[in-house]
């Protein structure tokens, strides 16, 4: 591990880039941790982050938690690179595990969040570009949705239902194949 | 699980995953203009409105619902047009199969082709074949190894029926590619019967994995006329179209011309393509190495237009399956001479129907049969679609239509 790479990945971690809310907040963070949205990553690349990163849709609120994300999210990344490449005894495969765990339970908790910000969360990952965190909010909706009968979905998310009779029919009988 | 949310959605007007389209009161709302959609809703600043979610993001939602259960993607389809429509786009339904292929079982039941009258519907039986659409105008032939055969349809009944265009369609992939017309001296003019199917170039040493992409073999086989009977091969590995014309043989004692019956289904045991031809009450023979036709009767007892050809035991023997008595489902295997020919006839399962389908489901018949994966399709006279697992005995309705006469499964052949 003690090589001059992993010396020059440390100086390129410790590299920090400026976020711009759309409430004109600043967030400093690593590069690596920005570097998960591959909007910022392709900014950085075209040497474009000089005097902070605006970002016009993303609210200091929003932008708090995504950063919130990407921080644990960028350990996660730099530790298993770390253990994919110096180890493979079971001590740290073990400690892997413990690891994603704990980066599990940082998710459940993380989506301990009202609706609003939910949805404003599954934009600000659309908008910037990270995988991860789009992964998980919209596997979070997808789940309440999972189940439920079409009118608990309107309800649940204050949908108006604009299918005529006929269009509703024309659906059940093209799906019959299922419900028999 | 998710926590219940502190605020009511419904409470505040603009908050919702709009639908867009004929909302009685609500004017269609730019996406941009969410902060506008906030001035004049005298909403506490604690209800914070749900943003809006674009259809590129509602379909990321919907895409991670769970494929196993396809009632609960139904109902997302129901919930209005704009679920629909995004669930609706053959984009979409490419992007969830590709997404949980891996969920999918490697040999079920996609869908099948139902041949109705002039032309083929294709009917989903499960998420894997959801997004595939049959084409129109064309009816299908038959199906092995996830490959289907479709035929033109003759634009009248003058009309030579190979002139109308032979495809090999791939429902998964939507790939489909044009095989040419044989050409029409193969078959000397005319055409009288005649039946189609395809087959991996490597049939025989093939387990259907992967075959889409490989080199497969369409074979023609029927009977023109003046007593002229032929075979035509297409090779996709050349493109070329190989034929061969049998004259009537001294000594023939059944009627000098094959009866073959177009999208019958066939039958492949090693390197012999088997077709029924069920006014001669014989099942034809034909070696894909040395393109020889041979024959060999069925049993006297069996009625020839109820019968359809299939393999058994994992596709190392022919068989054949039945109904006779009514209502009993007889699956018979050939027993085959040390040299490969069938001799005899053993029945290898009687399955009563009257016990398995629902009160009202009369006279069932054969009208397809997915022997990969051990299914049988039975058609009703009222025209219920049923599929039987012979592994389970589960019987489940799939369609219902009178003028369905055959059924071409598609059963996924995933790596």
């Amino acid at each position: 591990m003690a090589s001059a790479g992993s010396g020059d990945e440390k100086a390129a971690a410790a590299a920090m880039i400026t976020l711009i809310s759309s409430d004109n907040e600043k967030f400093e963070v690593t590069e690596a941790t920005a570097t998960l949205s591959q909007t910022i990553r392709h900014m950085i690349e075209d040497g474009c982050t000089d005097g902070g990163v605006p970002l016009p849709n993303v609210t200091s609120k929003i932008l708090a938690r995504v950063i919130e994300y990407c921080k644990k999210h960028a350990t996660a990344a730099a530790g298993e690179e770390g253990s994919s490449s110096s180890f493979s005894d079971a001590a740290f495969l073990e400690v892997d595990r413990a690891f994603l765990e704990e980066l599990e339970e940082f998710d459940d908790a993380f989506l301990e969040v009202d609706r609003a910000t939910l949805f404003d969360l599954i934009l600000a990952a659309n908008y910037l570009d990270i995988k991860g965190l789009l992964n998980l909010t919209c596997q979070k909706v997808a789940d309440s949705v999972k189940g439920k009968t079409p009118e608990q979905i309107r309800e649940m998310y204050n949908i108006v239902n604009d299918l005529t009779p006929e269009e509703e029919a024309e659906i059940r009988r093209e799906t019959q194949w299922a419900f028999e | 699980m998710a926590p219940v949310p502190k605020q009511r959605l419904s409470s505040s007007k603009k908050s919702r995953l709009r639908c867009r389209g004929r909302h009685a009161l609500e004017p269609p709302t730019p996406p941009s203009s969410s902060s506008n959609s906030r001035r004049g809703q005298a909403a506490p600043r604690s209800m914070a409105p749900v943003p809006e979610l674009m259809d590129d993001l509602i379909g990321e939602v919907l895409l991670r619902l769970p494929p196993d259960d396809p009632v609960g993607l139904i109902n997302a389809t129901l919930v209005c047009k704009r679920w629909h429509r995004i669930f609706s786009d053959p984009g979409f339904r490419h992007r969830f199969r590709e997404l949980h292929l891996h969920l999918f079982p490697p040999r079920m039941l996609g869908g099948f082709l139902c041949n109705l009258t002039w032309v083929s519907k294709f009917v989903p039986t499960s998420l894997y074949l959801h997004h595939a659409e049959a084409r129109r105008d064309w009816r299908a032939l038959d199906a092995r190894h996830g490959r289907v055969l479709l035929h033109g349809v003759p634009k009248d009944a003058w009309t030579n029926p190979l002139d109308s265009g032979l495809f090999v369609w791939d429902p998964a992939t939507d790939h489909c590619t044009e095989v040419p017309s044989p050409p029409r001296k193969a078959y000397a003019g005319c055409l009288r019967t005649w039946n189609a199917t395809v087959l991996c170039a490597a049939a025989g040493a093939c387990d259907g994995r992967r075959c889409g992409r490989k080199p497969f073999v369409v074979v023609v086989v029927g009977s023109g006329a003046f007593t002229c009977k032929y075979s035509c091969v297409y090779s996709s590995s050349d493109g070329e179209w190989r034929n061969r014309t049998y004259g009537p043989r001294p000594g023939d004692d059944i009627a000098a011309q094959w009866n073959v019956e177009m999208a019958m289904p066939t039958a492949l045991v090693g390197r012999s393509l088997y077709f029924a031809d069920r006014r001669n009450k014989v099942i034809l023979i034909f070696n894909l190495d040395t393109q020889r036709m041979n024959m060999i009767p069925l049993p006297p007892d069996c009625h020839g237009n109820r019968t359809v050809l299939m393999t058994t035991e994992g596709g190392g023997r022919l068989g054949f399956a039945t109904v006779l008595l009514g209502s009993k489902l007889f699956l018979v295997s050939g027993v085959t001479s040390p040299d490969g020919e069938v001799v005899d006839w053993d029945i290898s399962r009687v399955i009563d129907l009257d016990k398995l389908l629902p009160a009202g489901a009369y006279s069932p018949f054969v009208i397809g049969v997915a022997d990969d994966i051990g299914v049988i399709f039975l058609r009703t006279y009222d025209g219920g679609v049923f599929t039987l697992d012979l592994n389970s005995g589960h019987v489940k309705k799939v369609y219902k239509d009178t003028s369905v006469y055959r059924v071409v499964p598609c059963v996924s052949f995933k790596s």
